[in-house]
């Protein structure tokens, strides 16, 4: 989805309901009726505003068939199969015989859950707390809100190769937690292989990620902070509230949209991630890393969209099940 | 109550120091790597390695930019982003005035259909678009065509959604002024709605540049299927990245050259971020 | 409840701004006492003063017998209902009402109980479950103060509680204050720059201008006995007419040059100038009712012209043009008044207010 915070929040708006309201024509006709009157209907518009049409035409063909292409291409290439770079069959069901039975594909898409898992809430908290922090007036609150954005102006590739800098053999990680700077207490006394064990690997891909998009949840948590009307604190306060049981009482409650939207967001981000893991933690694959490896090295397209037809299988299933969880907290929540 | 003034607003400056730390650090190390001497890197378990060279020097700076792959890879980016630019407004505008204008059944629908493409995970959604542009006859166009439609793919969108925020916000009484006063939709659209949307679609426009300058995936795998002498940005630096023991000055300065841009970009136009995010919510 | 005492008051913005200058209120206990002013006067400052939201630069707040200066809200035994209400939007009706009640952590059984007293009260019978946005803007106006009111309050603030009713619902709402009052006998700081509210309501009115208090004092005090031309113009509708001119002695009486005529003005009113006036230029006030107008030339009487009527039904006044300005006059309801006629005003004997010109404001 790449890291476009407007679009995320527009999405938001539409998961909230507000948007996807589908206005139905009047009714009082008969069906066979109706199908032909639409298609009256639908030429006279058309002619009548063919300035819309032929604007809108363009854009939405662009997309619409490169949404075509894509779901159908996908699916057609994972079901052919292929072998040493070269078409063997098609029309099979080989590719996704063989990925469920493959161990490989199994751990991948258990790391890819547990990528998840930690991913999304960690991300909530950095963004809701850096939220939390600039929704003040303060000199220099541009500066800082401009600096808290950086992480999600620098490209990705440089984020993970600084992240390989800090954290290599030899970097300033290593030293810093062998005591090797006189302003910090050594911990360890043996150099961490960060890059080369897998826990550490992938928690350090998750640390990535983390750093580079808490901009977008705080973004989105700061504008549902902003929404609330600062003159419900001043009542809370005459009434004896203190400001953590304002936060409990009044913002969290209030914040619930924003926050549901940056948890379904965020973790369908997250399934999909795919340079962080690459680059920190390639010989750990997750879902995404898995891709590349069939594709650019095995020269294996078809297992390669076979993965893919399946993470998106488990995106849409994750964020249905994610939202199914969220409905049940609210009216929990709404009760007490 | 000055009491509780001190304590929170302690507390809440520690948070903001803590944090701004956080945000900068990476940055930093990238900066003190770039202009790092030799000793200050290559340790060999002598010493750690210092948190400021010993002697800072921009000699890897002016390698880079005397270097003309490096110049070449840039150059490159940088056509591709503007064509990504021109191709993602010049195709998302109208096509956002269209929804920002007219009401019509399924406007829900469409512009769910329009969003949805950014659904899909960029990894699977690549492996097509990759292999229809290698198909015979497009395989032969220039590759910064090639890149900058795959990224235009991605930026419409945004385009369309920041678009038509922007055109929704301008009152309909000027182009009906217009048309009564004998102006044509396609006149009162180029003539009289575009300039005054200019800030905003700037702003779009700002977006898909930063979107396509740092776009690895799409810009990946469409290179690798395809053989090229020249590699946008990301994948250049990315091809460092794999090549044994990486010379961290070396990477440390390209990431530099190639974030800098972006970094006084953002700095910059913060402020029409947070727009473009409130723009959404008031809706 | 308590009595509240605002002692040499002073407001002052970090930028230098004086919102509130040297106030000094003693309000009673029980006492219905409205803060009155256009907007910016400071009213509302110096409510949020009282509630403990804005700090007090100088001088103390006494509530009851305690100097307040630093004691944060919650303990400062007031309760304010403010002008957007400033319901919780998430909670229900009963949520909100009972949310102070909560954070004190009085007892579930208590705080049943009081929530319906206010229920009951405010007319909210039944509608303990709904949220803000299921209400009408008089029910949620109801709810913010049953908020309040369940906290047994020493002062209640009330924030232009009404100003976001429409005119109706407004009115009715005054008597509902009224009633309120009148049960629960608390003491009630109002903030409105509707002067007709504050004249219906209260025990005593303050009124304020840029910061500064122009006059408190019971209704009728100020409308009888306005100190200065502001509090003159601002209480009472339709305004009072007010005419410029000079204090000139002439055998023994006090006359008042305007334009090319002059006023004679009566004998009482001479104890009253020698007092409070200094120097030549004054206006005199006179108001609507206070004017005897006649079609035949009468003895010290101001003369002009009649221009038009308005008609209101219980009342009529007609516009009169007297060198230049505009005079309200309140004639017989329902009488077809010549227009673009010679006609003489004559203002009744205690009627006639004089202010210095220099401190019109």
């Amino acid at each position: 989805m790449g890291q476009d915070p407007s679009l995320q929040y527009y999405i938001h708006m539409i998961l909230q309901g507000t948007v996807l309201t589908v206005p139905l024509k009047g009714g009082g006709e008969m069906e066979a009726d109706r199908g032909r009157g639409k298609i009256q209907k639908l030429w006279a518009e058309t002619k009548k505003n063919g300035f819309l049409v032929w604007t809108l035409l363009p854009g939405f063909l662009y997309i619409t068939a490169f949404f075509v292409i894509i779901a159908f291409f996908l699916l057609k290439l994972s079901l052919t199969e292929y072998r040493g770079g070269m078409v063997e069959n098609s029309a099979t069901i080989a590719n996704y015989l063989k990925l469920v039975q493959s161990e490989e594909f199994r751990s991948a898409f258990l790391r890819t859950f547990i990528f998840v898992l930690f991913v999304t809430p960690l991300q909530l908290l950095t963004g809701l707390l850096a939220a939390i922090l600039i929704n003040r007036t303060f000199i220099g609150r541009g500066i800082v809100r401009g600096i808290f954005l950086l992480p999600l102006a620098i490209p990705t590739v440089v984020t993970t190769a600084v992240l390989l800098l800090m954290f290599s053999k030899g970097g300033h990680m290593t030293s810093l937690l062998m005591g090797e700077y006189n302003w910090f207490p050594g911990i360890v006394d043996y150099e961490i292989a960060f890059l080369s064990k897998e826990p550490l690997a992938l928690g350090l891909s998750m640390l990535g990620k983390v750093w580079r998009d808490t901009p977008i949840s705080m973004l989105i948590l700061l504008a549902g902070l902003q929404s609330i009307n600062n003159d419900q604190y001043e009542a809370a306060r005459t009434m004896g509230s203190s400001s953590i049981q304002n936060f409990f009482f009044i913002t969290l409650p209030l914040l619930i949209p924003a926050i549901s939207s940056v948890l379904v967001l965020r973790s369908i981000e997250a399934w999909k991630e795919f340079i962080f893991p690459y680059i920190l933690a390639p010989s750990y694959p997750v879902l995404g890393v898995l891709i590349e490896k069939y594709y650019v090295q095995l020269f294996d397209p078809g297992t390669a969209a076979a993965i893919g037809i399946m993470l998106i299988v488990v995106i849409m299933l994750g964020t249905v099940s994610l939202n199914w969880l969220l409905k049940k907290m609210q009216s929990f929540l709404v009760k007490v | 109550m000055s009491r509780k003034w001190n304590l929170e607003k302690m507390i809440w400056l520690l948070l903001i120091i803590v944090s701004l730390i956080a945000a900068i650090l990476p940055i930093y190390i990238m900066f003190k790597y770039s202009v790092s001497d030799r000793s200050s890197w290559i340790t060999g378990g002598k010493y750690p390695v210092p948190w400021w060279p010993f002697k800072p020097t921009f000699d890897m700076y002016r390698y880079y930019l005397s270097d003309t792959r490096f110049w070449s890879s840039g150059i490159l980016s940088l056509n591709i982003a503007l064509l990504t630019v021109a191709i993602s407004m010049v195709v998302g505008a109208p096509a956002a005035y269209s929804l920002a204008r007219y009401k019509f059944n399924g406007k829900a629908v469409l512009l769910f259909l329009i969003l949805s493409v950014r659904l899909f995970p960029d990894i699977s959604s690549v492996i097509p678009v990759a292999t229809v542009f290698n198909m015979d006859f497009l395989y032969n166009l220039p590759l910064t065509l090639k890149v900058a439609l795959a990224h235009s793919l991605l930026g419409l969108p945004y385009v369309i959604f920041i678009a038509q925020g922007v055109f929704e916000t301008i009152p309909v009484d000027l182009e009906e002024q217009a048309r009564i006063m004998g102006a044509s939709r396609l006149y009162a659209f180029t003539r009289i709605i575009l300039p005054v949307a200019l800030p905003g679609l700037a702003a779009g426009a700002i977006y898909v540049f930063l979107l396509s300058w740092n776009e690895f995936v799409f810009s990946y795998f469409i290179t690798a299927t395809s053989s090229v002498n020249v590699l946008p940005l990301p994948v250049y630096l990315k091809s460092l990245l794999g090549s044994f023991s990486p010379n961290p000055v070396t990477i440390a300065t390209l990431s530099l050259l190639v974030s800098m841009p972006v970094i006084a970009f953002t700095l910059f136009i913060q402020k029409y971020m947070i727009a473009g995010t409130t723009a959404g919510a008031v809706k | 409840m308590s009595g509240l005492r605002l002692c040499d008051i002073r407001k002052t913005y970090p930028n230098g701004y004086e919102a509130v200058k040297k106030l000094n209120i003693d309000i009673k206990d029980g006492e219905f006492v409205s803060l009155v002013g256009p907007s910016g006067c400071g009213k509302t400052t110096t409510l949020r003063m009282i509630a403990g939201l804005e700090d007090i630069t100088e001088g103390q707040l006494w509530i009851g017998d305690r100097m307040t200066n630093n004691v944060p809200p919650k303990n400062r035994g007031i309760a304010m209902v403010f002008q957007s209400y400033a319901l919780f939007p998430h909670m229900t009706v009963a949520a909100n009402i009972c949310f102070g009640l909560k954070i004190k952590k009085v007892d579930l059984k208590v705080r049943k109980e009081k929530l319906e007293w206010a229920l009951d009260l405010l007319d909210l019978k039944g509608l303990g479950d709904r949220k803000p946005s299921e209400l009408s803007g008089g029910q949620r106006q109801r709810v913010a103060l049953g908020r309040a009111l369940v906290l047994d309050p020493e002062v209640l603030l009330l924030d232009e509680p009404l100003s976001n009713l429409d005119a109706k619902l407004r009115i009715r709402m005054r008597t509902e204050l009224k009633r309120i009052h009148k049960q629960l006998k608390s003491t009630i700081i109002y903030v409105t720059h509707d002067q007709a509210e504050a004249m219906t309501l209260s025990d005593r009115i303050a009124i304020m201008k840029d910061g500064d208090l122009m006059q408190i004092g019971t209704p009728l005090e100020i409308y009888n006995h306005p100190a200065n031309r502001f509090v003159a113009s601002f209480i009472g509708s339709p305004a009072m007419n007010f005419i410029e001119g000079e204090l000139v002695q002439e055998s023994g009486k006090y006359l008042l040059k305007y334009g090319t005529d002059s006023l004679v003005l009566p004998e009482s009113m001479k104890g009253r100038i020698q007092e409070e006036i200094n120097g030549k230029d004054v206006v005199i006030g006179v108001r609507p009712e206070d004017f005897r107008i006649s079609l035949e030339p009468q003895a010290d009487a101001i003369k002009g012209m009649s221009v038009v009527t308005e008609t209101l039904g219980s009342d009529d006044y007609v516009a009169v043009d007297v060198a230049g300005s505009l005079l309200s006059v309140r004639i017989e309801p329902q009488s077809q008044f010549p227009l673009d006629r010679d006609v003489y005003l004559q203002p009744k004997e205690n009627k006639i207010h004089v202010f210095e010109r220099q401190n019109s404001l």
